[in-house]
């Protein structure tokens, strides 16, 4: 890895996003499926709202389709890219949700609009955590996805990845190992 | 992560009761990627209906006549300021296909150049000879619904961004099947239809 944080997986990054820039929507395809989960769930940490969660993540993925082709990986990875644009969006449609709470009959009760001092430092804490997940080797963070984010068991990830279920289950552990090592050095305040 | 062949460590489970405070394990929806092809690229083929172009026609909300068009091509890019709160937002439900569903959000209805928002998801593909098309009524209008544009679509999931006739108050969207070269009249078979809130 160099000074700017690069490594084998900000490569393939940058070479998915000069294809997205290329107009291959297959290469967005394979960025959404690396970290879309992780930007709904972060979207969702700031928002508490599933609809403003999938808006938001619309908003990145199309924002980065669009503008694909000013990204430069030599100064910022892509990851840190899209949680910055993903938690500009979330704190603007999370304050859109305060000022019409009367406009959706089926939106949970918004009750009083989150001071923005904690709203900040939610988001500093939670985009840490996602920046050091996206930073886990891909094998590790495909395993994860399926594990937490789709509630998997070893046994299914076993069959869906199509890997021995020792395999899944050392790939998970060296997961949250590294996530826990990566929690370190990110500085977190929430114990990884 | 909990079943019993997952049972994890307790170094692994203070991890991730720590990724749970930071990151909740929610996904997004199947179709999300679909919605961002959507936006990304138009999905269908649209006739937005503009000043002459437009057809303002009284028919029975629930009736039917045959209905026409002519096809013609067009692309109406996604545009405007998405950030922008809309005035009204109505849930679409399928009625002639009921896997059909939606939403349709209401911009500057009051104002001359406002504009309705249509997402659907599980469109069908349009019958052969037929096209779809979008219908608003305004409150206290009776049954005089207003068409505002037509579409083919090329997938099942579709974004659209239409004018409005005018200023007004609307109630409804409906999304009607019609005849390709038919009549201007809707053609009583609703596709799908919501009302505003």
């Amino acid at each position: 890895m160099d000074e700017t944080g690069r490594d084998g997986k900000a490569d393939l990054d940058a070479a998915a996003v000069a294809r997205v820039a290329g107009g291959e929507d297959a290469a967005l395809r394979e960025l959404y499926d690396r970290y879309g989960r992780l930007v709904y769930s972060f979207a969702y940490r700031l928002t508490s709202d599933p609809t403003l969660s999938e808006e938001c993540v619309q908003d990145v993925f199309v924002a980065l389709w669009r503008r694909a082709a000013d990204f430069d990986p030599t100064r910022a990875k892509l990851t840190t890219w899209l949680f910055v644009v993903a938690r500009n969006r979330a704190i603007e449609l999370g304050r859109q949700k305060a000022r019409r709470p009367e406009l959706r009959d089926d939106l949970e009760p918004v009750g009083s609009a989150p001071d923005p001092a904690d709203l900040v430092a939610v988001a500093d804490e939670s985009q840490r955590v996602a920046e050091a997940m996206a930073e886990l080797p891909e094998d590790q963070l495909a395993v994860l996805r399926l594990a937490y984010f789709d509630g998997l068991s070893h046994s299914e990830i076993a069959e869906v990845i199509g890997i021995p279920l020792g395999t899944v289950k050392g790939r998970v552990r060296l997961a949250l190992e590294r996530l826990r090592s990566l929690s370190v050095s990110y500085n977190l305040q929430t114990e990884l | 992560m909990t079943n019993a062949d997952d049972i994890p460590s307790a170094a692994e489970r203070d991890t991730l009761a720590g990724l749970e405070r930071a990151l909740p394990p929610v996904s997004p929806p199947i179709d999300m990627f679909d919605r961002i092809l959507a936006e990304i690229r138009p999905e269908a083929t649209v006739i937005p209906f503009r000043g002459s172009a437009r057809r303002r026609i009284a028919v029975p909300v629930a009736g039917a006549l045959a209905a026409a068009a002519v096809v013609l091509i067009a692309i109406v890019a996604l545009g405007g300021n998405r950030s922008a709160s809309p005035d009204a937002r109505a849930a679409i439900a399928g009625k002639s296909d009921p896997a059909v569903q939606g939403e349709a959000r209401l911009y500057g209805e009051a104002n001359p150049g406002g504009t309705v928002r249509v997402s659907l998801r599980a469109v069908p593909p349009a019958p052969s000879g037929h096209h779809y098309e979008v219908w608003v009524l305004r409150r206290n209008a009776g049954n005089a619904m207003e068409a505002v544009g037509s579409f083919t679509p090329n997938s099942h999931t579709v974004q659209l961004e239409l004018p409005l006739p005018g200023p007004g108050d609307y109630a409804a969207v409906d999304i009607s099947v019609e005849e390709n070269g038919g009549s201007p009249l809707h053609s009583d078979t609703s596709l799908a239809s919501g009302l505003f809130s």
